[in-house]
């Protein structure tokens, strides 16, 4: 049982999933078609994505496009949240992801987090890069 | 490393994770309000009984949630929660409880992916998809 964040995109599902599956070393990214899936259950003539995902260290990623035709919705409001261990790991990611995007807050140390940083990326997900707290060896 | 889903509301963070927290049985709710930050970290904007940061887990799985600053739109779109419940009767349970003064997109039934599916936004404006984790 988990709780997982879905993005819906307009139409740039499997470009955003592809470069999200790079930046974290995803291995099995899948995607479906709304014209692989027969029209009675859910499917369109259409090269937009029903549904993808892809896992990283075991944590899974999903996202779709919006079918054809219904209202697009950018994201809002709702960030997806990853938790590097280590301030180098989620510099990286966090370098990564803001290229052409949008920096909401810089990648830097807090009272909560060694390495802490929001944005908007390209495709108009936000990401919230939160390091978690190094623990003092035993 | 995890992907969670981290929501925001204006003003209404504590009461929706109250009520999130009592519909998944989790008791390690966790609510951080501003007042609670050290003094200047988030300005003067937000009100002290807003919140700051709060989460409850399953298993090891966190949500997490805040109240935004005044001014920021905090409307969700986008973006849903997926969440597997155990088995179809908890997931049935889950998405009425959740769909309560909220609007169904998709009522909760078998699909050709699997045995159960549904979508709703709940009062507060949370975007759910509740599903059977697969049983294999």
């Amino acid at each position: 049982m988990a709780f997982m964040p879905y993005i819906h995109f307009s139409g740039t599902c499997a470009e955003a999933m592809g470069f999200y599956c790079k930046v974290f070393n995803g291995t099995d990214l899948q995607m479906m078609k709304y014209s692989d899936v027969p029209a009675d259950a859910g499917g369109a003539p259409s090269d937009r994505i029903m549904h993808s995902q892809f896992t990283a260290n075991g944590a899974t990623l999903m996202a779709s496009d919006m079918p054809p035709g219904m209202p697009d919705s950018a994201q809002q409001a709702v960030s997806v949240m990853i938790d590097p261990a280590t301030v180098a790991e989620g510099q990286r990611i966090f370098d990564l992801l803001a290229e052409g995007g949008s920096v909401i807050m810089p990648f830097t140390p807090t009272f909560w987090s060694p390495g802490f940083g929001m944005m908007e990326d390209r495709y108009g997900t936000h990401w919230i890069i939160g390091t978690q707290p190094q623990v003092a060896a035993p | 490393m995890s992907f969670s889903p981290y929501l925001s509301f204006a003003g209404t963070c504590a009461e929706a994770m109250q009520f999130y927290a009592g519909v998944f049985g989790a008791t390690d709710l966790q609510l951080m309000r501003y007042g609670d930050a050290p003094a200047g970290t988030f300005g003067a904007d937000a009100p002290d009984s807003h919140i700051m940061h709060s989460q409850f887990t399953l298993g090891s799985v966190p949500l997490m949630a805040a109240d935004v600053p005044p001014g920021y739109d905090a409307r969700q779109s986008g973006v849903r929660v997926f969440h597997g419940a155990t088995d179809d009767a908890r997931a049935r349970e889950v998405f009425a409880r959740l769909a309560e003064g909220g609007s169904i997109s998709m009522p909760y039934g078998p699909t050709f992916w699997g045995p159960g599916f549904g979508v709703l936004t709940d009062r507060f404006g949370t975007g759910w998809m509740i599903s059977v984790a697969p049983t294999a």
